[in-house]
């Protein structure tokens, strides 16, 4: 961790709060847990990171001593430059696992396309709108969370999948 | 306690034939029969030679039932046999299909780990709303393992120094969908980690490995005395730091994937010589052998203490060789 992302990493980052929270208000969704949040810089993302009350000392106390974190709570999400806030699979997981999101911002996906979407491919959904700005939670037939994704051209984008656990690790 | 002497191995024409039937080097082979004896030393190395089946730890941050994980596995045709140490465990005896490339993996439901890293967590018993510390942290079976046992709540501070193995440590965690913990990057040596703020500690010492012969046919034949000796002296230190971080009457765990004395009860005995505080406790573990740690080796002695601790055996417990010690930092 370079010198400049060690001091951009703080326990109360207000950009990556009401990013954050304008991302749910846009989904008309709620997350709890969230009684703080750390921000830390990495190139040119800003990770932003929801963190309980029972993480606060440790985490306070690491940023004093200018240890290095890399993680703290769950990882939200990241700005980009630009401002513009990518949702973290962890927060889709979350979303989903609560039911929390409207019915019109998920795609269910059959086991054949499942498969597809996590290997990172598009996948061509029949009745899904051709061109369709915001971000869709995308789940399987039981209601598992697969990833995010975006509508273009009929076909379901991954803009971020969970097949990237095993794919990042290579 | 003589401090070079049992590094000293001579090795026996016994040891020779051993080593020679089996492929492992002469002084890991006279080691064995100090260790088992005779008889029982071929035992083990029958059972290094066969290897054990991979295993499974079935998250239960993720999936609240075990028995919905078993069945789905079971309709892709793998064969799992439970643990009998860790109720959440299970063997792989057969698998169509990689481990780490089902969907129930990817979505956090398991996680591919050996029972005794298992055992390691069940032993040091994390409870919820603690302040638990994992030390030599990636790629993060253990500090996943804590977190279950704490139902995500409480602290974790996972640690680890290597900045590759780091990234692998966060994916697991993201993946596993712990929410309780803190990675830092450093060395346990020299971070400031709070001293005295811990109710729990998990030292998995970096170690030779020897206890991962039954997965790992190249370390037969790439470890040497010389490198038992480094090890051990480093393994001393990271002791002596990381017991710091204990509140009085907190407990650690100090684990190695090795069935090597040298890096078990030797440390421990030598640390233990010099602390006042720390007491070992009795560590044992249903559905193991309980087989005791080591009170001699070699000529030199450890004490009745040792006997406390735990090791884990492929030909007696069905797992990869392990070792496992509590100890508590008296009031």
């Amino acid at each position: 961790m370079s010198d400049e992302e060690k001091e951009l990493s703080s326990l109360s980052c207000e950009e990556g709060r009401v990013s954050l929270e304008k991302f749910l208000r846009e989904m008309n969704v709620k997350l709890p847990r969230c009684s703080d949040f750390f921000c830390r810089r990495s190139g040119r993302k800003l990770w932003v990171y929801c963190i309980e009350d029972e993480l606060k000392e440790i985490v306070a106390h690491l940023i004093v001593e200018r240890e290095r974190i890399y993680h703290a709570g769950f990882l939200a999400g990241y700005i980009e430059e630009g401002g513009r806030f990518v949702p973290s699979l962890e927060l889709g997981w979350e979303l989903a696992t609560r039911g929390a999101v409207p019915g019109e911002l998920i795609v269910m996906l059959n086991e054949a396309e499942e498969k597809e979407f996590i290997f990172g491919r598009s996948v061509p959904v029949p009745g899904l709108p051709r061109n369709r700005k915001d971000l869709l939670l995308v789940l399987n037939k039981r209601g598992e969370f697969l990833g995010w994704g975006k509508a273009l051209r009929g076909s379901i984008f991954p803009v971020a999948d969970i097949g990237s656990y095993i794919r990042s690790k290579d | 306690m003589s401090s070079e002497k049992i590094f000293d191995i001579k090795v026996s024409g016994e040891a020779v034939k051993l080593s020679r039937r089996y492929g492992i080097l002469p002084y890991m082979a006279e080691r064995y029969l100090m260790i088992f004896g005779r008889e029982e030393a071929e035992l083990f190395m029958e059972s290094v030679s066969k290897g054990i089946p991979r295993s499974i730890r079935c998250n239960t941050l993720a999936i609240k039932d075990c028995r919905e994980l078993e069945k789905r596995l079971e309709e892709r045709g793998l064969v799992l046999r439970p643990s009998k140490i860790v109720p959440y465990g299970y063997y792989v005896e057969h698998s169509p299909v990689q481990l780490g490339a089902t969907i129930e993996h990817l979505l956090g439901y398991y996680f591919i780990q050996g029972v005794g890293s298992m055992a390691s967590v069940i032993a040091l018993s994390p409870k919820p709303g603690e302040r638990v510390a994992d030390l030599a942290a990636a790629p993060g079976g253990k500090t996943t393992h804590i977190a279950q046992l704490m139902e995500n709540s409480g602290t974790v501070l996972s640690v680890e120094i290597d900045a590759r193995r780091l990234a692998k440590l966060v994916s697991n965690i993201e993946r596993m969908h712990v929410r309780n913990a803190v990675i830092l990057m450093g060395d346990i040596l020299k971070a400031k980690i709070p001293e005295g703020a811990f109710d729990r500690i998990m030292l998995d010492a970096p170690c030779t490995g020897e206890g991962l012969i039954v997965y790992k046919r190249e370390r037969m034949v790439t470890r040497t005395e010389e490198d038992l000796r480094k090890m051990s002296n480093y393994q001393q230190r990271l002791v002596e730091r990381s017991f710091r971080f204990l509140k009085p009457g907190g407990i650690m765990a100090y684990v190695t994937c090795s069935i090597a004395p040298e890096e078990n009860e030797y440390v421990l005995s030598s640390v233990l010589e010099r602390t006042e505080d720390m007491e070992v406790l009795e560590t044992r573990l249903q559905g193991s052998s309980n087989t005791p740690g080591l009170e001699e080796f070699n000529g030199v002695q450890f004490g009745k203490e040792m006997r406390k601790c735990l090791r884990l055996y492929p030909h007696r417990d069905g797992t990869e060789g392990f070792f496992i010690c509590l100890m508590r930092r008296k009031n």
